[in-house]
């Protein structure tokens, strides 16, 4: 009695099956991946790397700010007080963009609402 | 959730994957005795069988989490958790948008095995004479008679002679 099976169809299902294989790992590699936190992507060592320095850079740019504050608010004062005019009161808003190198680089936006006399600065 | 999937249930794919993997393996287990070449072959499909059978279990990992349910899903295709709502909800929240691409692979894989089978439908002609798989495998003139010999002139076919 003679069996027989196409041993080139045989190779070529096995080809096909690897491929499938290949196109699920990959499918469930990515989904691995993309369900993963953010965090989680870089290694404990990465993260007290980055920690550390971004810890320098953040006591550095709020040692900045605190001098560029400290610097705009006597410089307001000296104006008001040296100046003769009368006391103004008013509200400024700063908004700080920083970036950290061998010193500390801003950009910065200053808004100012109620400008003018004591008496004219609406009460809140 | 895509009405098809309600009414017929996407994950017995993969159950009916696993089913015509298992087809397969006992086809050729019953034949694998008369040659080294139907050897070769067995373990070529069992090994692919083997990656299928680690690639849905990490697959269902992520939704079952019970290695012992897993193992139960993938030794029995008709477990009842491939029909159940509950566990294609918990595989769609796992696999996120990839959840149709992995079915539509586990479909390609499914149909390839269905390809394997037909490619083994010759040996059904030797279970149709009636003849005690015993005999096949114990039966010593029948293993001294038996031939195989590979044809490669026009189409590299393997043909297994039985005595």
């Amino acid at each position: 009695m003679k069996v027989s099976y196409d041993e080139t169809k045989l190779k070529g299902y096995i080809q096909d099956i690897r491929d499938s294989f290949d196109d699920l790992r990959n499918l469930r590699a990515q989904t691995s991946e993309m369900n993963k936190p953010w965090a989680s992507l870089a290694t404990k060592t990465d993260l007290k790397k980055r920690g550390t320095r971004e810890y320098d850079q953040l006591f550095a740019i709020r040692q900045a700010s605190t001098s560029f504050h400290e610097a705009l608010g006597l410089a307001w004062s000296e104006t008001a007080t040296h100046g003769g005019a009368r006391e103004v009161r008013h509200t400024v808003r700063l908004f700080l963009d920083t970036q950290v190198e061998d010193d500390v680089y801003m950009n910065v936006v200053i808004s100012c609402f109620g400008h003018g006399p004591d008496d004219s600065f609406p009460e809140e | 959730m895509e009405p098809v999937s309600l009414a017929f249930g996407v994950l017995p794919v993969i159950g009916g994957a696993i089913k015509g993997w298992q087809i397969v393996h006992k086809k050729l287990k019953v034949f694998r005795h008369y040659s080294r070449e139907l050897q070769r072959v067995q373990k070529q499909i069992d090994r692919q069988s083997h990656f299928f059978r680690n690639e849905i279990h990490l697959l269902l990992k992520p939704a079952v989490q019970d290695v012992s349910i897993i193992e139960s899903m993938l030794r029995d295709p008709e477990h009842a958790l491939w029909k159940s709502d509950e566990f294609e909800a918990a595989m769609r929240a796992s696999l996120g948008k990839n959840y149709d691409a992995c079915l539509d692979v586990i479909q390609e894989v499914g149909s390839t095995t269905e390809r394997f089978q037909e490619l083994f439908e010759c040996f059904e002609s030797l279970t149709a004479q009636k003849r005690p798989v015993g005999q096949f495998q114990t039966s010593a003139s029948s293993r001294i008679a038996y031939l195989i010999r590979t044809s490669r002139v026009a189409k590299p076919y393997v043909v297994c002679v039985i005595g």
